[in-house]
């Protein structure tokens, strides 16, 4: 073993501590209260149980929920990547005007809350939807359950499908496409026979991660779900209805069953199987002879998706400031003034909370990716794990989870803020390892090499190379776990307590209590905040001499 | 086993411009026919829009101006699978969802041919192309030669009019890639197949072309066969891009019967030029360092060794002499001596080895 000890006899105290820090946190914030939840489903004073699985499957219809996520998460996840696959085809494929714009446009979901998506649907077409009843004359609640959902969650995954799939279609080698071209195959033939299979991987993927963000999605069933019960919605109503932490923990461990095989599937399988050839030439340019069908249709759903979508967000935008809607429509400030008087306390929360966790976030990314890429070490399969779960575990199980294992000694922490950081930090900790891995592999070991053989000590290496390269991606790691901070409903909503009020759960009051208007100029304030610290952090990037990589 | 017949036809461009976004234009005026089966190559260094053109001729590209015509048909608004062309890709552009029969099937199960005749005509040219055994593979499977030997099996199988091929050996190692070449040309002068060869490699052009087109900055510089194009090339471009070449700045003084008298080396010399040279003209004497030969005895002129490089098959020399710098290649350094650095030679070359080039 003497490599191992050579490799060991290099390792500082530093990385010691880091790796020790680690594995301590992972355990206590990810892996200790999912086992909480666990143990909870089949432990009772002091013995094992069964009971709270029995009384859950006495309930007569006890599977809807598990049906509907499913069947839910399913649709989703085919319309949100066939639109995102559109979208990315139409952006590289097809010669479209405004494409600046329309991709600011498919980022806004990402930015703002999803569930405002919810609540914009129920603004257009609910019971007073401008649509249903102010044009149509429809007094209606169909939006309310499958279809508002599908509608909402669509528009709010596309993006990310969008992301993953103009990803590939860019790094797909055109010269494929043309070689189809001059064995006279018709554009057409080559986008189904050509691009289509060579996309399937990225569509498998695409489908696979909007399943399991449909899966997770809390704040869209909780507003627009009506009597389509869900599992996130069940375990909430569960615990703030009825008290009942066993039930709820029995509905978490068969909510975590689809979101860890799609997760496995996606990471294991998808992952592994791309067509994907890298070529220098970029192939962002639309083709001389396209099938006008395809790039029509194209078009057309584009079009037809940036219009809901301006829609959707500027009825937020008009209903902030509308007196009553769907029936006075004259402009007032008095939802903005009512906000005011009710103090502004939960979006300042949010804005403090957010601002506090992100730099935490990214830290604690960037440490763990440096161990990933860096520094192999028995054992580290139990940090990746881990990580991992923080990702696939939805935020409704981890919010359960912190309720069970932080109300108790040795550790209370429920109703503080420190809860709150924490689990935006193990929330949001993916993002910041992507970004961190993503960094750090970037830096080719030479570079240090080379630094080193000039006469660089380490801290000089560090300053003068390390760090200035991966400044850049730390940064968007840093922008995105505060977009995700602030937009984040699913775990927070069981966290927040009268002391430390947050913007989301507040909206989400509001919509609860059917105050539409309040609900809209709170979500405003919200949207205008994110795109104002987007718009800064693209600034910024660009001063940096580098641009904001988009994480989903 | 039938063989692969072909109808094969000429290409003709006609002032073919591209521009492109930007306001570059990659392909600029540029006119040559290529005869019904020829092979000839576009050489020029990478911008020069050998490529473009090539793209042009596919359809991949749409012209902004002039004309392009495939046999007797105006092709400059056809897409490309209306064209009747087959094309071979640098990176081969093998579907990598498709195995190698499926691959070379591609084309043929658009034109709807029945199963047995996609099988035949398969089979017919895994045979050509020495690819027997190989068609249930995936590309990835193939090593390089391989994918190339299918991506030209690929085109061929279609019977194409005219065989549009795209730098198609620069990812194969240099001994293959000499191999391959022949193996192109010989494959071509036996199907008597049109084919347009984009390359940058000089030796490829000369080696595989019935004709080469130079060109440069989107132009067309020289058409000719490779032993015009190195003999007497049109333009300073051309002479510096084709091999080697030592320039030799000077002025006429006096032409006569399609000769001109110039004044090299200090000596007088009166080499053979084209009509439109005037006394008086600015003009490069060019001077091929193959055709210039050193020796301790007499010679034109005398200069001293500045650098001496010795190669295996042949010598390079550096020599200076007055204030000029020639390059001098000694293809038979066994046949004399190798000359010191340092050491004065005389330089020896014949008046028709000296082609002369209007200067700047």
């Amino acid at each position: 073993m003497p490599q191992l000890f050579s490799r060991w006899r290099r390792v500082d105290l530093w990385l010691i501590c880091a790796v020790g820090l680690g594995i301590l946190f992972v355990l206590l914030f990810i892996i200790y209260p999912l086992f909480q939840v666990i143990s909870i489903s089949v432990y009772s004073e002091g013995q094992f149980t069964l009971n709270p699985w029995q009384e859950m499957l006495a309930l007569r219809n006890w599977w809807v929920p598990l049906w509907n996520t499913i069947l839910l998460a399913t649709i989703v996840g085919v319309t949100s990547t066939l639109t995102g696959f559109i979208f990315a085809y139409a952006m590289q494929r097809v010669a479209l005007p405004f494409k600046g714009f329309l991709r600011a446009l498919a980022i806004l979901p990402i930015i703002t809350p999803p569930f405002l998506l919810g609540l914009a649907a129920i603004l257009l077409f609910g019971r007073n939807g401008l649509v249903t009843a102010g044009l149509f004359g429809v007094r209606t609640s169909a939006v309310f359950g499958l279809p508002g959902l599908v509608l909402t969650q669509t528009l709010s995954e596309m993006p990310v499908a969008f992301l993953v799939l103009a990803g590939m279609l860019g790094s797909l080698d055109t010269s494929l496409e043309e070689a189809s071209a001059t064995m006279g195959a018709s554009p057409r033939h080559t986008f189904f026979r050509v691009i289509w299979p060579l996309m399937r991987p990225g569509l498998a993927n695409s489908f696979l991660l909007a399943f399991i963000s449909s899966v997770a999605d809390f704040g869209n069933p909780m507003v627009i779900g009506g009597d389509y019960s869900v599992l996130s919605t069940a375990i909430y109503l569960r615990i703030t209805g009825l008290y009942d932490h066993p039930g709820a923990a029995v509905l978490s461990v068969v909510l975590l069953a689809p979101s860890l095989i799609a997760f496995y599937l996606q990471s294991q399988w998808v992952g592994k199987r791309s067509y994907v050839t890298v070529t220098g030439k970029s192939s962002g340019r639309s083709r001389p002879w396209n099938d006008k069908l395809i790039s029509g249709g194209a078009t057309f759903v584009v079009i037809l998706w940036a219009v809901t979508t301006i829609l959707l967000y500027g009825s937020i935008l008009v209903g902030s400031f509308a007196n009553v809607w769907g029936v006075d429509y004259t402009l007032t400030l008095k939802h903005y003034l009512f906000i005011e008087n009710l103090g502004l306390e939960p979006y300042v929360n949010s804005l403090i909370l957010a601002v506090v966790s992100a730099p935490l976030t990214a830290l604690m990314g960037l440490l763990m990716a440096y161990i990933f890429v860096r520094r192999p070490f028995p054992g580290r399969w139990l940090l990746e794990f881990g990580a991992m779960l923080s990702f696939a575990v939805p935020g409704t199980i981890i919010g359960v989870g912190y309720i069970l294992a932080f109300n108790a000694p040795p550790l209370v922490l429920t109703g503080t803020a420190t809860i709150i950081v924490i689990s935006f930090i193990f929330r949001n900790m993916p993002v910041g390892i992507r970004a961190g891995i993503a960094a750090l592999s970037q830096i080719d070991p030479s570079l240090e090499e080379a630094s080193a053989v000039m006469g660089a000590r380490l801290p000089t290496t560090l300053r003068r190379v390390v760090v200035p390269l991966i400044i850049p991606a730390i940064f968007s790691g840093l922008v995105f776990s505060f977009v995700r901070a602030i937009t984040a409903i699913s775990a927070v909503i069981f966290l927040v307590s009268p002391r430390w009020k947050l913007v989301t759960p507040a909206i989400l009051a509001e919509i609860n209590q059917g105050r539409f208007g309040v609900a809209a100029a709170y979500s405003t304030i919200v949207v205008a905040t994110m795109i104002t610290a987007i718009l800064i952090a693209y600034r910024v990037s660009r001063q940096m001499g580098t641009t904001l990589e988009l994480q989903a | 086993m039938t063989t692969l017949t072909l109808q094969s036809v000429g290409v003709r461009l006609d002032h073919v411009t591209k521009r492109f976004s930007g306001g570059v234009i990659a392909v600029n005026d540029v006119n040559f026919s290529v005869p019904a089966g020829q092979l000839v190559t576009l050489l020029g260094p990478s911008g020069c829009g050998k490529t473009t053109t090539l793209r042009l001729i596919a359809g991949l590209e749409q012209a902004d101006g002039g004309t392009l015509c495939i046999g007797e048909r105006d092709v400059t608004n056809l897409p490309p699978h209306e064209r009747g062309i087959g094309m071979v890709f640098q990176s081969y552009a093998l579907f990598p969802h498709l195995s190698v029969f499926e691959n070379i099937a591609y084309g043929l199960r658009l034109q709807k041919h029945t199963n047995a005749e996609i099988r035949e005509s398969v089979e017919m040219v895994l045979h050509l192309m020495n690819l027997v055994g190989l068609d249930q593979r995936m590309p990835n499977q193939l090593s390089g030669g391989q994918q190339q030997r299918v991506a030209l099996a690929r085109a061929l199988v279609l019977k194409p009019r005219a065989l549009l091929l795209d730098e198609p050996l620069s990812n194969l190692d240099a001994k293959l890639r000499v191999q391959m070449r022949t193996e192109i040309r010989r494959l071509q002068r036996r199907l008597g197949i049109t084919a347009v060869y984009v390359t940058h490699d000089q030796s490829e052009a000369m080696s595989l072309s019935d004709l080469v087109v130079v060109m440069n900055q989107g132009r067309v510089e020289q058409i000719g066969a490779p032993i015009q194009i190195y003999g007497t090339p049109a333009s300073v471009f051309v002479a510096d891009f084709i091999g080697r070449a030592n320039f030799i700045e000077t002025k006429i003084i006096a032409v006569e019967n399609n000769r001109a008298s110039i004044s090299v080396l200090g000596r007088t010399l009166s080499v053979s030029c084209s009509s439109d040279f005037r006394a008086g003209d600015e003009v490069y004497a060019v001077l091929r360092p193959e055709v210039i030969r050193l020796s301790e005895g007499d010679g034109l002129a005398r200069g001293e060794v500045r650098q001496a490089t010795y190669l295996g098959s042949f010598v390079e020399y550096e020599i200076e002499t007055g204030n000029q710098t020639l390059i001098v290649l000694d293809y038979e350094p066994w046949a004399g001596r190798i000359f010191a650095e340092g050491s004065q030679v005389a330089i020896v070359f014949r008046e028709e080895n000296v082609h002369l080039l209007r200067g700047k």
